[in-house]
């Protein structure tokens, strides 16, 4: 077993590991280490080829693979450690001396344990599979989700199939719908159980619409069909119940279907290191430095909640990267006040943070991440604390489901919710 | 005729309604000026970054990603994509590397965008 001590221990090299590091180098961290189970950093953003990315950070329209690479560098250059093809098995916090501690394992160097004051959280998640939604239907090949259709196309150079229908309107599923015409394939369908779109507006627009891609909303997949292969699966309008109307089923012959029906933050190591995990969010309660409510254990990025921006996850990890080397220089008092806690009220689905922690002299101001439940338009965001309105936003045209929305807590609400004391609401009202 | 556009330059996505008065464009609901560039464009000349990837001769990777340098007429596309067809290159490939210069009517070279050094 070889044994290591670190400051700040970042688990995942994606976008919000490797900006967490850079954030902990940055507030004077010595020895910051990342491990990572694939054979290269980056996470999901190789894979990522379209463009896209870096117009909120950078102001530059970049690629997946061009983004990832800049904070690669930055990371390297910086001192940054990071520990390629090595698994985590285990979170173990409050390890003793005042630290947490992780149990990994690599081929090349057997098991590992290593710790350090401060762990950061970076796992990201995973795509929702045909076990999850219970799709109908034979058990042939040609099922994939997106992103692992994205990863044999991108990266390992196999075309997933030739005929394609896609499920699920999310960002990944329209992207590779283009992605698959650019290589040859016909993209027959892409299909959308709800009345709206799963991703961004500007996807549907240069994904599908581009390439006058079908495009059904309220409609499923009501079964697949297929001995060895995918032969074709049958669609089918549902109502406002998500029941299917009989008498519109349609066969559509493919070779191919690809889900992207959804992502959940992967958070075994958390949970099996008994930190709490929000049922909505499905990723740990965090609070505005992504602390989560374990002392010196920060989470960011998508395995707190799935972010649609990689610019805000970069973001949000260079600050729970600068809180965690914050804890590990000892120089934070040890109690943080966490009685005041956010959450979604009328039409929002759910909050980050979801903790306040009071700090009134090293107060920073920071963004309470929302979405709403449904395509509202002509609405206001409303912030309460208890039934009293503590900010109101200018009227906003329109918010989707599919787009994360920011509030920037500035001093003066601060100040407002500390003073009111009681628990802080997220409204957005007609 | 008015028409609806939605922005691509960013994830904000503005819808953006076109109306023509005296053979100009009037656009509406752009929230910066990145939009209103977006929508004429999309009217007159509609153009957008190609990304895909060639063969490498490597030991790591049989792809490398590539793009085009600037955003190509949308209608050359295809050919682009067909002239990409047969290109390989070896290792070492940087970020950055014209992989296939001028490959567009206005000039755009083909770049990668992923570093690729055995």
């Amino acid at each position: 077993m070889n044994i290591k001590d670190f400051d700040v221990i970042v688990i995942g090299a994606g976008p919000a590991g490797l900006a967490a590091a850079l954030g902990a180098k940055k507030e004077g961290a010595e020895r910051v280490a990342v491990i990572e189970r694939d054979r290269y950093s980056g996470g999901i953003l190789p894979q990522c080829i379209h463009n896209g990315f870096g117009l909120h950070l950078f102001n530059k329209d970049l690629s997946g693979p061009e983004y990832a690479e800049i904070f690669i560098e930055k990371a390297l250059e910086s001192g940054v450690e990071i520990i390629l093809e090595t698994m985590v098995l285990e979170l173990n916090p409050s390890a003793g001396n005042g630290k947490h501690s992780v149990l990994c394992v690599s081929r090349k160097s057997g098991m590992s344990n290593l710790s350090a004051p401060s762990i950061v959280l970076a796992m990201g998640c995973r795509e929702r599979t045909r076990g999850n939604i219970a799709l109908p239907g034979t058990r042939p090949a040609g099922i994939f989700t997106a992103g692992t259709a994205q990863r044999f196309t991108n990266i390992e150079g196999y075309l997933p199939g030739k005929n394609v229908v896609i499920l699920g309107s999310g960002d990944i599923g329209m992207i590779m719908a283009r992605r698959l015409t650019f290589e040859g394939a016909d993209v027959k369908a892409v299909v959308e159980v709800m009345p709206f779109l799963g991703g961004l507006n500007r996807n549907r627009v240069q994904c599908l619409d581009d390439f006058d891609i079908p495009f059904y909303l309220n409609h499923t997949v009501s079964y697949i069909k297929g001995n060895r292969r995918v032969e074709g699966v049958e669609i089918a309008e549902l109502d406002e119940e998500r029941k299917i109307i009989e008498g519109t089923r349609q066969f559509i012959e493919c070779d191919t279907l690809l889900l992207s029906v959804g992502l959940i933050p992967e958070n075994e190591l958390t949970e099996k290191g008994g930190i709490p995990v929000d049922s909505l969010t499905r990723g740990a309660f965090v609070d505005q430095n992504f602390e989560t409510e374990v002392d010196g254990i920060f989470a960011c990025g998508n395995v707190v909640h799935v972010s649609d921006l990689v610019d805000y996850v970069s973001e949000d990890g260079e600050k729970a990267g600068r809180y965690a080397a914050v804890h590990a220089s000892g120089k934070r008092k040890q109690e943080r006040d966490k009685s005041i806690r956010i959450q979604g009220g009328q039409n929002v689905s759910y909050t980050v943070p979801q903790v306040l922690s009071r700090d009134d002299a090293a107060f920073e101001k920071f963004p309470v991440a929302f979405r709403v439940k449904e395509p509202l338009s002509n609405v206001k965001v409303v912030l309460k604390g208890g039934d009293e309105v503590l900010f109101e936003s200018k009227i906003k045209k329109v918010i989707r489901p599919g787009e994360m929305e920011r509030l920037m807590i500035d001093r003066s609400i601060y100040d407002a919710i500390i003073s009111s004391k009681k628990t802080v609401t997220v409204e957005v009202q007609r | 005729m008015n028409k609806k556009l939605t922005c691509i330059t960013c994830p904000a996505g503005c819808d953006i309604e076109v109306a023509e008065k005296d053979g100009e464009y009037i656009f509406k609901g752009a929230r910066c000026g990145e939009g209103e560039k977006y929508a004429l464009k999309e009217m007159t000349c509609p153009e957008r970054v190609i990304c895909t990837s060639v063969n490498i001769k490597s030991r790591e990777f049989p792809l490398v990603s590539v793009r085009t340098s600037c955003p190509v007429p949308r209608g050359e596309i295809f050919s682009i994509l067909n002239q990409l067809l047969d290109v390989s290159v070896s290792a070492p490939v940087r970020r950055g590397d014209v992989i296939v210069s001028n490959i567009s009517s206005n000039n755009a070279d083909i770049i990668a965008t992923r570093t690729i050094l055995n």
